[in-house]
């Protein structure tokens, strides 16, 4: 009987293809738009992927989210160092310079300084040099997609040349050899990110009383890091968060003060309404179209158990046939946008909401049809 | 309206062996001003084996009456046994059952699944009963064989009624050999 569920549902061709084609809508946009949401959001941190896990990020009580410095005196260094439970405590300036290319354009960056000696928080991913090459005079590491791009510079027959290695730039007036090319995560602002040394960057940077945007802590092996930050907020006034912490305080930062949650959310519900009322409207007058051949198999004998599960493999197919178009057409759009600037993070969490979301609205749908199909007087087919 | 009136063509109604066996049958449709008696009190009784006619103005009850004595509509009050058993005693699923295991209909408007091919519809009433499918499409070829419907392409049987042309051709014999594979379990034919 379930084969002729079956027969019935895609002999329909018309009512099949619109419910499949809604669903499919529906379950495109469920998975594209939640993927492109959290790949917006994973480019608010990526300056936390990039540095990778130290125990505790230090800084400024006022900081809200990653790119926000607000400098602090030299002399926190000494004091978080100070506290019990820190295994060691190292500088790092975050902020922006100006660099001038050689065609006389200015382009502003990305600035991080790393601590001299141990070099903490510097780029893992090096496409060419090394990150202890820093440890030469005047040396920067440039990330490679700036370099390619916003940092490349235009000889004289117009075409755009790399920076490379021994390449010099100029940073606020001061003379900077790269000495390396990163490769990082994609950022949120997409500008071009030069790691140098703690001092250098102090050299670099206008003169100013604060330069320390973050303090990096390693913790002893048997400290709480949850009971040492509680310390360092009581010893400096400083706030001090684990990695996940700051990850999660940044991205809250973005969803409050940008419209960007509610406007996924928006258009992420239109497409679950619009596709589930089409689909489900679309499935309901596919049963009233064929209450009449359920009424045949009813007075042939057929149970209300029977019809009920006929009736739920119709929605199921069609929903399952419309989930498979839908994230399938992710998987394709995704190959596509692959490596381009695209923002996009399928986490596997987003594509099973989504099935579910389709379950639930197949099974909703079909409970009507159901609902109505039981109702259904069996002497309906003796009327002409 | 008037009430339907029963012909028996041949043979006298005998107590033993019957079939059907209705007392004061009546059924109405709607209520208050617009309210209909279809069935005003119906005796009847037909033995097994006997061939029965009903005939009566369009509008008199035939299709109430068959349709009660096939147990797919219940009447409102009397006695209706059909093959031994109480149908007005029955509760929906027991007629469900008692249809699947004793009736066959043969539709004045074919009632034929579109999507299905011939062969498909005529399985139909044996996969409802719990018949393998392929046992059932087997059984419902070796059916249309019978009646000269096999496919006309190398005899597989599998003529698609998606043009009318060839469903119209096809239809009339189909029910009458799907009403009489299981007039054969039954003992029953009843048409609209
Ligand atoms: N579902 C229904 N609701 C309301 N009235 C009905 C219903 N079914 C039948 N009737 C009425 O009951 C009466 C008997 O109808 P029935 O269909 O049994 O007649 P019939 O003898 O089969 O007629 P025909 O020869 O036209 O098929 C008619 O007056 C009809 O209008
Ligand atoms: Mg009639």
């Amino acid at each position: 009987m379930l084969a002729i569920a079956l027969k019935m549902l895609t002999g329909n061709r018309g009512k099949y293809f619109a419910i499949v084609v809604a669903l499919g809508f529906t379950s495109f946009v469920m998975t594209q738009q939640p993927a492109t949401f959290f790949g917006i959001m994973a480019r608010t941190f990526s300056f936390l992927t990039d540095t990778g896990r130290v125990d505790l990020w230090v800084m400024d009580a006022k900081v809200q989210y990653v790119d926000d410095a607000k400098p602090m005196q030299d002399t926190k260094l000494y004091a978080v160092r100070g506290v019990e439970g820190v295994e060691w405590a190292v500088p790092m300036y975050k902020g922006s310079i100006r660099a001038r290319l050689d065609d006389g354009t200015f382009q502003n960056c990305v600035l991080v300084g790393l601590d001299d000696v141990s070099l903490i928080g510097g780029p893992a991913d090096m496409v060419e040099g090394h990150l202890a090459d820093l440890r030469r005079s005047d040396s920067i590491i440039v990330d490679i997609d700036g370099a390619s791009t916003r940092l490349a510079r235009k000889s004289a027959d117009g075409a755009a040349r790399p920076l490379g290695i021994g390449d010099v730039v100029e940073l606020n007036d001061h003379r900077a050899t790269v000495v390396g090319l990163s490769r990082l995560s994609a950022t949120f602002q997409s500008q071009p990110v030069i790691h140098t040394t703690y001092a250098r960057a102090k050299a670099f940077v206008p003169a100013e009383r604060k330069l320390l945007t973050f303090i990096l802590v390693k913790l002893r092996p048997d400290a709480d890091p949850a009971v040492v930050a509680e310390r360092i907020r009581a010893a400096t006034g400083l706030a001090a968060y684990d990695w996940n912490e700051f990850r999660y305080k940044t991205v809250l930062y973005f969803i409050r003060n940008t419209g960007i949650l509610i406007n996924f959310g928006l258009s992420i519900t239109l497409a679950f309404l619009i596709g589930a009322a089409i689909a489900g409207q679309t499935f309901y007058a596919f049963t009233l179209e064929n209450l009449r051949h359920f009424g045949v198999l009813k007075a042939l004998g057929a149970g209300n158990g029977t019809l009920a599960k006929m009736v739920l493999v119709q929605a199921l197919v069609a929903g399952a046939t419309g989930y498979g178009l839908g994230v399938g057409g992710v998987a394709v759009f995704s190959h596509f946008v692959v490596g381009s600037n695209f923002r996009f993070l399928l986490l596997w969490q987003i594509p099973l909401i989504t099935g579910l979301m389709i379950l639930l609205v197949c099974v909703l749908t079909a409970l009507l049809s159901i609902r109505k199909v039981i109702k259904l007087e069996p002497a309906v087919v003796f009327k002409a | 309206m008037s009430a339907a009136t029963v012909l028996p063509v041949a043979g006298e109604i005998g107590g033993e062996n019957l079939a059907v066996r209705l007392r004061g049958i009546t059924r109405s449709f709607g209520r208050g001003e617009s309210k209909v008696l279809a069935l005003r009190g119906i005796d009847l009784d037909v033995r097994q084996g006997e061939l029965m006619m009903l005939v009566g103005p369009s509008g008199c009850g035939k299709t109430t009456l068959i349709s009660v004595i096939a147990a797919i509509l219940d009447a409102d009050a009397g006695d209706c046994r059909v093959l031994g058993h109480d149908l007005m005693a029955m509760r929906q699923s027991a007629k469900t059952t008692f249809r699947r295991g004793h009736i066959g209909f043969v539709f004045q408007s074919y009632n034929l699944l579109p999507s299905l091919t011939a062969t498909e519809n005529v399985a139909v009433p044996l996969l409802i009963r719990g018949h393998g499918r392929m046992a059932a499409l087997t059984a419902a070829r070796r059916v249309l064989g019978e009646v000269g419907l096999a496919g006309r392409r190398g005899g597989a049987a599998r003529p698609a009624f998606r043009r009318p042309a060839a469903a119209r051709r096809h239809r009339p014999g189909l029910g009458r050999r799907s009403g009489a594979n299981r007039l054969r379990r039954a003992d029953q034919r009843i048409g609209s």
